[in-house]
């Protein structure tokens, strides 16, 4: 399931992030790597998706939140 | 009593990751003794500070916030390169300053600094609120994993900032002493080297030397990057490495009374966010900045004209009344009329600044720029580009400064490009002689709105066509960490507030004073000869054909077949030259051009001239055309630092085009389809 439709309030393991080389070494700076623990905040707010990982909150925009795979 | 043997200076240098409270900690330890190396923005060059302690004197370094040591922006990349930089000369103190309540994620950037061999602090930053979201940390065990100095404190309130100074003493003198040891741990060593994970045992076994070779690596870590030594991983293979590391090591680092984190969105994420109160309550924030700037900042703007008046006046009667002095002219004409054009601006700008840092410092500005970015993005521009363009209608040049936070070039140079098209506060000047000149009191707000809303239209439309030709490329995914809401310190707000001020202030002392001086000198030689200005009836008249002889003059008179096309003459060409400087210039140019003698804004001679010579249609375009053409020249030489100067120029060049068509068009059609 992609990051997008995932439900508010659940706590989800990233499966996979299907993006550039560089900007999975974004995401790994910011915590936001494969195998890690996302909890969905909000599911979208104005097309972003509000999630917390290792602590911190994350605002993602839909396209990025579309290529984000989790675990169910 | 202090043995000062070397004269070796310490650089103490305050690294982390953003919203880390650097800052905080940073205008603890350097108070006032500080200053900033650059132009003012939402972020900021590099930030230089002293600092003494038990009889020594340090170097102080604020860095820009980076996420790691791989930059992905030009913050990230100046407080990189910093760092490497003074690997070397063995005086730099790495203080890695960390929000404790999101230490495990911290962590990552700490490891990378710490991997460096470099003397280095860890300061567990903002305890009171790890405390209270239910962390204990057990210092003794981190400082064993990292071999390393462990502190706590409470930037906000100072706690435990003095044991920083009292740390950085202490090792100083063991560097001097040549006793002191900055060996990287041996299984971040191995992490780094062979991608070895350090086994799940407690810290005790790391006092051990002889770390055994196999130390087992994780399932995730196999899979990928087992094999592969340190240059052949790729970065997030390297971060996959990392984090489980961090995963092993973490638990053994602090206690967690139960889950405590905040796993709630807050109240005021439910309200800023919200569906569809979100929106307006931005625009309403955007609204009370506008009333804030430019109402409030009215009444000082007022005692600063007046001050500047009067020092005219004083250094004015140094000379007799009929003086025709170079001097005297060009320090008042040149130096003060310049100076003082620009200082007066201040007080907008301080409160404009003062807003942006509240905004900032209390975690606003990232959820603001989360409801922008759907939008944005469709413009071709991303959502944080919206702070710049909002701090472009206080003064283009921080607001290019600003672009810096843009982690990608594509969409830097695309906002850099259109920020001159938000109307500054120079360009108010401008407004506030030629609407009351042109049009009736009932448009007179309609049409300054009009104004305004074309340079946002006229953005808009330009960063679109960049993005679908110049500046073509996939979309840019967003991704922002919305730091914990914070109650803004009026000290922290203070500090940047002033120190922005200042800076507006310095260049105001500097570029400003400069161009000032040789505008004067383009309106002042060649000089009228003596026998052709008796010939004129009125000192005015005079003053007028001496304009016109003058090196500005012949621009403007060179140039009028091009202002022709828009209802233009060269006295409006020769203001606008003057404009160049900064935009308010038109104004006392324009007086200057209609013999009015020293003339401000609401000068009402200079208004009624300006009507029987122009037509409303033309007014509307000199509207047009101070908006949109040719950025000042401090804008200018911003862009080309920041940006390049093929891009300065090229922005200057097509800014200005634009204006044209626009004006030559609207002129035109007016004339001819609507007999204006």
């Amino acid at each position: 399931m992609v990051l997008t439709n995932a439900k508010k309030g659940n706590v989800y393991r990233i499966a996979n992030i299907d993006v550039n080389e560089s900007l999975l070494g974004k995401l790994a700076s910011l915590g936001l790597i494969p195998g890690a623990e996302v909890e969905i905040l909000q599911g979208s707010v104005h097309g972003a998706s509000l999630v917390l990982c290792k602590g911190a909150q994350f605002a993602l925009g839909r396209g990025l939140a579309n290529q984000i795979q989790l675990d169910d | 009593m202090d043995k000062v043997t070397s004269e070796k200076k310490y650089k103490i240098v305050l690294a982390g990751n953003p919203n880390s409270g650097k800052s905080t900690i940073f205008n603890r330890l350097a108070g006032a003794r500080q200053h900033v190396g650059n132009y003012p923005g939402v972020t900021v060059e590099k930030k230089e500070g002293w600092c003494s302690f038990g009889g020594r004197s340090f170097n102080i370094v604020d860095l820009p916030g980076q996420y790691g040591m791989t930059a992905h922006s030009e913050d990230e990349e100046a407080a990189r390169e910093f760092i490497y930089e003074n690997i070397t000369n063995s005086e730099m103190i790495l203080v890695n300053i960390v929000d404790a309540s999101n230490f495990e994620r911290n962590l990552f950037l700490t490891l990378q600094f710490r991997q460096l061999g470099v003397p280095m602090i860890l300061v567990l930053n903002m305890v009171d609120l790890a405390r209270q979201r239910g962390f204990e940390f057990r210092k003794g065990e981190i400082s064993k994993w990292l071999r390393l100095p462990v502190l706590e404190c409470v930037g906000f309130t100072g706690e435990g900032v003095n044991d920083i100074m009292k740390e950085c003493a202490s090792i100083a003198e063991q560097l001097e002493a040549g006793s002191y040891s900055a060996e990287v741990p041996v299984w971040l060593r191995d992490l780094k080297e062979k991608g070895v994970l350090p086994t799940p045992i407690t810290s005790e076994t790391l006092e051990n030397a002889n770390v055994p070779e196999s130390l087992q690596p994780s399932q995730a870590v196999v899979k990928g990057c087992g094999a592969k030594n340190a240059d052949e991983r790729n970065e997030s293979e390297t971060a996959t490495l990392y984090y489980s590391a961090i995963s092993r090591i973490f638990p053994e680092m602090l206690f967690r009374e139960s889950e405590k984190t905040i796993r709630k969105v807050s109240i005021l994420d439910r309200v800023f966010l919200h569906r569809f109160l979100g929106l307006p309550l931005f625009f309403l924030m955007l609204f009370l900045i506008f009333q804030l700037t430019f109402t409030i900042g009215e009444y000082p703007m007022g005692w600063i004209e007046g001050g500047v008046e009067a020092l005219s006046e004083k250094i004015g009667s140094l000379w007799p009344d009929d003086s025709e002095s170079l001097l005297k002219s060009l320090i008042l004409d040149g130096i003060i009329g310049g100076v003082g054009g620009v200082i007066v601006f201040l007080p907008n700008i301080f409160f404009l600044f003062l807003a942006i840092s509240l905004l900032e410092d209390s975690g606003y500005m990232s959820r603001a720029a989360v409801l922008m970015d759907r939008f944005m993005a469709k413009i071709g521009l991303h959502g944080k580009s919206f702070i710049p363009m909002l701090v472009g209608f206080g003064c283009t040049v921080p607001a290019i400064m600003a672009t810096r936070m843009l982690e990608n070039r594509r969409e830097r140079l695309a906002t850099i490009f259109v920020l001159p098209l938000m109307s500054c506060g120079a360009r108010m000047p401008i407004y506030a002689l030629l609407i009351p000149a042109f049009f009736p009191t009932v448009w007179q707000g309609t049409v300054l709105f009009s104004i305004y809303v074309l340079g946002i239209v006229l953005a808009i439309l330009l960063a679109k066509i960049m993005s679908w030709t110049v500046l073509r490329g996939e979309p840019i995914p967003f991704v922002m960490e919305l730091s914990p809401w914070h109650v803004p310190t009026m000290r922290t707000v203070g500090v940047k507030t002033i120190e922005r001020c200042w800076l507006y202030l310095k260049k105001a002392g500097t570029v400003i004073l400069g161009i000032s001086i040789l505008l004067w000198c383009l309106t002042t030689f060649p000089q009228l000869p003596e026998e052709k200005a008796q010939q004129y009836a009125s000192e005015q008249a005079a003053a007028e054909a001496a304009l016109e002889f003058s090196t500005a003059g012949r621009i403007g008179k060179a140039i009028e077949p091009i202002m022709e096309t828009m209802g233009m003459d060269w006295k409006i060409g020769t203001a606008f030259l003057g404009a160049f400087a900064a935009k308010e210039v038109f104004v006392a140019q324009m007086g200057i051009v209609y013999q009015c003698g020293d003339v401000e804004e609401d000068d009402s001679s200079l208004r009624e001239v300006m009507r029987k010579n122009y037509s409303p249609l033309i007014g509307y375009c000199l509207l047009i055309f101070a908006l949109v053409s040719a950025p000042c020249m401090a804008t200018f030489a911003v862009a080309a630092r920041e940006a390049g100067w093929k891009w300065a120029a090229a922005q200057w060049f097509f800014l200005t085009l634009i204006a044209w068509v626009l004006c030559t068009g609207i002129f035109q059609i007016g004339t001819h389809c609507f007999g204006l």
